[in-house]
């Protein structure tokens, strides 16, 4: 079943000429976990800011949950049931204690007392940050500061989380924290999970893999198909894992092997069993 | 000449108060002119301590640091001097930009050393061009640029004071796969025309695998490792001990060992990894 539709969205942004989105059509499926790829300027933010009805389209319609994201009366609604988690964690934390500052959406949302204790400590034992619970956020890490956002998100228990770029400022550690993080949301608590990113390492785990090119959809699969094709890959200016890459190159010298063995292990075991013949 | 030179340098935060930590230690190193040096160690290991010291932003706690054979830390002149003459790109240096046009902010380091404006102008245009700023940028306001785009600007805004050493603190952060690239080799190209030191800290292993003459490792606030990328990523199991990456190529080349096949020592760049298995292929086909 899908969770989000979009319908021939397009969107230019005032005072551009060049469109952003170019009319994606997509429909991403309820607990999955999907990763969307693109250089710079190839609407992959444009597109996760229409989840939560940020930006509207000026052609198309988004549908989450069936809510039409450009309905101005049930706006509210729509950003209950999708968060949205930002780049930097510095521009994101509001209080000056990480149990406040996961407190701050439930409490604007009206929630009872009892129950936002409850939320509180549940998102941040998901995010593994409850011991830190009475923490000052500016003393955190990177990667700290990015899971006591995303528990803020989980904390208005939306079903939908979308983050844009959620690592770019994260030291390889923190990288591998908040995307731990995500992925065990998705997989544990059926959570939908939106990534966008242009780490192609933090895509392997996904479902699935969308590349966005000139606000259009330019490959759309599971990521070890998507990254299959290099050629593309290249043209968009991208990089894929160097299994793939080696893989293919070895391919390319006459070796038969399958460019779909992404993960490390199983791509040995491939080159392996070729060279032993 | 710019050489550093680096003698028992420690740095000491908030000395003499309870939370009095020994940032750096026992730092010896010299880094000979034109050469391009990583430096890589986890969030917290000092390697940003380590670098504020080499243009006296940080003075020692203990120890010393000369360029070009002074002692930087010898005056308030010698300090403020070693300013133009090492150049310190700090992390997302598109953050401080703050002119009202491209222009007058990759002029501002040259208009400080109080050069003539003809001059200004020409290191205004020769930076533009090293970073890949495009001239009809130079007009408009840095607010109007991409993130990219800003972050070249600011890196132009360094190299227009013609650093003979260049440091550089993660400059590809957050920059997309062909932004990454492009930066990089602007770098390498300023160094090759310049003949400029260059010191990047970085924790992108494939981007230090790929240009580094030489790498150096922080761990708790001392050097651990120190040599080329041969010799540092030979030692990988280290490395990921100390919560360090090793470049995918290296990584995948144990996996491959461990599994059963013959490959040599020091793997870290997929050429390097190809060419082996290529060679492996061959005998197994004879």
């Amino acid at each position: 079943m899908s969770i989000i539709k979009f319908e021939k969205v397009h969107f230019t942004y005032p005072g551009d000429q060049m469109e952003s989105l170019c009319g994606v059509d997509l429909e991403i499926e309820k607990g999955s976990f999907v990763a969307v790829l693109g250089h710079n300027g190839s609407g992959k933010s444009t597109l996760a800011k229409h989840m939560n009805g940020i930006l509207a389209p000026t052609e198309g319609r988004v549908l989450v949950e069936g809510i039409d994201s450009s309905d101005e009366s049930r706006l509210i609604e729509l950003r209950r049931k999708v968060g949205m988690v930002f780049q930097n964690p510095d521009n994101q934390i509001v209080a000056n204690v990480v149990e406040d500052d996961v407190a701050f959406a439930p409490e604007n949302l009206g929630v009872e007392p009892g129950e936002i204790r409850r939320r509180v400590d549940e998102a941040l034992k998901l995010v593994d940050m409850y011991d830190k619970r009475r923490h000052a956020p500016h003393l955190l890490s990177g990667g700290q500061k990015q899971r006591v956002a995303i528990a803020g998100v989980i904390a208005m228990e939306p079903d939908i989380i979308v983050l844009d770029e959620p690592t770019a400022m994260l030291d390889p550690l923190g990288r591998e924290e908040v995307i731990s993080t995500v992925t065990r949301l998705c997989r544990e608590k059926g959570m939908t999970v939106v990534l966008i990113t242009h780490h192609m390492d933090e895509c392997v785990g996904a479902d699935r893999l969308i590349v966005m090119s000139g606000g259009s959809i330019a490959a759309d699969g599971r990521p070890a198909e998507v990254f299959a094709d290099i050629e593309l890959m290249e043209r968009e200016g991208l990089t894929v894992p160097e299994t793939t890459r080696l893989l293919y190159d070895l391919k390319k010298r006459g070796m038969d092997l399958p460019l779909t063995a992404l993960d490390v292990e199983s791509c040995a075991k491939e080159i392996v069993k070729q060279l032993r013949g | 000449m710019s050489e550093i030179i680096v003698e028992k340098l420690r740095h000491i935060y908030s000395a003499g108060t309870p939370f009095e930590v020994a940032a750096i230690e026992d730092i010896d190193l010299v880094i000979p002119q034109g050469q391009l040096a990583a430096v890589i160690g986890h969030t917290g290991s000092g390697k940003s301590t380590f670098i504020q010291h080499l243009n006296a932003l940080l003075s020692p706690s203990s120890g010393k640091v000369s360029c070009g054979g002074k002692d930087i830390n010898e005056s308030k002149l010698s300090r403020k001097e070693v300013k133009s003459q090492v150049g310190l790109v700090f992390q997302y240096p598109e953050y401080q930009l703050f002119e009202e046009t491209v222009y007058k902010d990759i002029a501002f380091g040259p208009r400080n050393m109080k050069l003539p404006e003809e001059e200004i102008d020409q290191r205004v245009r020769e930076a533009a061009g090293f970073t890949g700023v495009d001239e009809e940028l130079l007009d408009k306001s840095p607010l109007e640029l991409s993130g990219g785009q800003k972050r070249r600007v600011a890196i132009a805004g360094v190299i227009a004071m013609r650093p003979g050493v260049l440091i550089l603190d993660e400059p590809t952060a957050g920059l997309d796969p062909a932004g990454c690239r492009q930066i990089m080799e602007n770098i390498c190209a300023y160094r090759e025309k310049t003949g400029a030191t260059v010191i990047i800290v970085s924790h992108n292993m494939d981007d230090v695998a790929r240009i580094a003459e030489r790498i150096i490792v922080f761990s708790h606030g001392r050097i651990v490792m120190d040599g080329s990328a041969r010799e540092v990523f030979s030692r990988a199991e280290e490395l990921m001990e100390i919560g360090l990456d090793v470049p995918h190529a290296t990584e995948l080349a144990i996996e491959l060992k461990k599994q059963g096949l013959p490959l040599p020592e020091g793997i870290y760049t997929h050429e390097q990894l190809l060419s082996s298995l290529l060679k492996l292929k061959g005998v197994a086909s004879c």
